[in-house]
């Protein structure tokens, strides 16, 4: 993606002594959890696997065409996870360790070479970008209501209360 | 002008959220008398399961309503689907909620 300069779900990472690292990543998924959107279900010392709990599911659900739109992205993601989501963090970090540094000018150097704290993958500057992640302000702004669970629970509650009872006029609210 | 009417639930999540906050209150009911002269101005329309619907935001607040007008010429009257439709005059501005932003994403 960072070739085609197809600005998805990009990551900054680094190397770090363990692994690759993101800090934005490790932001995200905080986030994530602490919204109840994914949810831990298998943790050990190298690996967390994590699954969307039933308001992802609900998200990715609703906004199915909002994903399809933008598949040259989602494909790709689908078929990373495919291919490399069975292998053990072992087998994994041996073959990103394989790797030759995407960007390193110079001697051909893997990326288990690298010192750690080098750079891997950057993002995309969006003014850069070939190809953007689609989203409309009016999407965003919908968006922003699903992901706050307590906010869309509250707003269904309404849509629901109006459709079934009177409403109030100015002065019975103000 | 438009005419304002208030869903149940945003009279009650209203009064929660100003209950020891009159700042709030008067820029609450700043925005919604502003709305009755242009309901559109500094809205977004909602998407999906939320079409039909506005939102215009309050400093950290987000009111969600529709405008009686758009519904009907736009033929969102189903995605509303408000309890005396064809009581209110097509002037009306009917407002469902009003919540705080707490946990959203960065990106907005």
């Amino acid at each position: 993606m960072l070739d085609k300069r197809e600005k998805g779900f990009n990551y900054n990472f680094i190397r770090l002594t363990f692994g690759p690292y993101s800090g934005d990543l490790e932001k995200d998924i905080k986030w994530l959890e602490g919204s109840n959107l994914v949810k831990l279900v298998s943790v050990n010392e190298k690996t967390r696997i994590f699954k969307p709990t039933e308001s992802g599911e609900r998200i990715l659900t609703v906004f199915h065409d909002l994903f399809h739109r933008n598949k040259i992205f989602t494909e790709k993601i689908a078929a990373i996870n495919s291919k490399f989501a069975g292998l053990t963090l072992d087998e994994l970090l041996k073959f990103v360790y394989s790797l030759p540094h995407p960007y390193m000018k110079g001697r051909s150097r893997t990326i288990g070479e690298l010192r750690p704290g080098t750079i891997l993958l950057y993002k995309v500057d969006p003014k850069k970008a070939r190809v953007t992640f689609s989203l409309t302000p009016e999407e965003l702004a919908t968006l922003d209501i699903y992901l706050d669970e307590e906010c869309y629970h509250s707003l269904m509650e309404a849509c629901e209360s109006v459709k079934r009872k009177r409403l109030l006029a100015y002065n019975d609210v103000f | 002008m438009y005419v304002p009417f208030f869903s149940e639930d945003f009279k009650k999540h209203l009064e929660k959220l100003t209950k020891r906050d009159n700042i709030l209150e008067n820029r609450i009911t700043n925005q919604i008398e502003d709305m009755k002269t242009d309901p559109f101005r500094n809205s977004i329309e909602l998407t999906h399961e939320l079409k039909g619907k506005r939102r215009v935001k309050v400093g950290d607040y987000r009111l969600v309503y529709a405008v009686c007008e758009e519904c009907r010429k736009k033929g969102y009257e189903n995605f509303n689907g408000c309890y005396d439709c064809e009581s209110k005059p097509v002037n009306s501005i009917i407002f469902f909620d009003v919540f705080h932003r707490s946990k959203g994403y960065d990106l907005l």
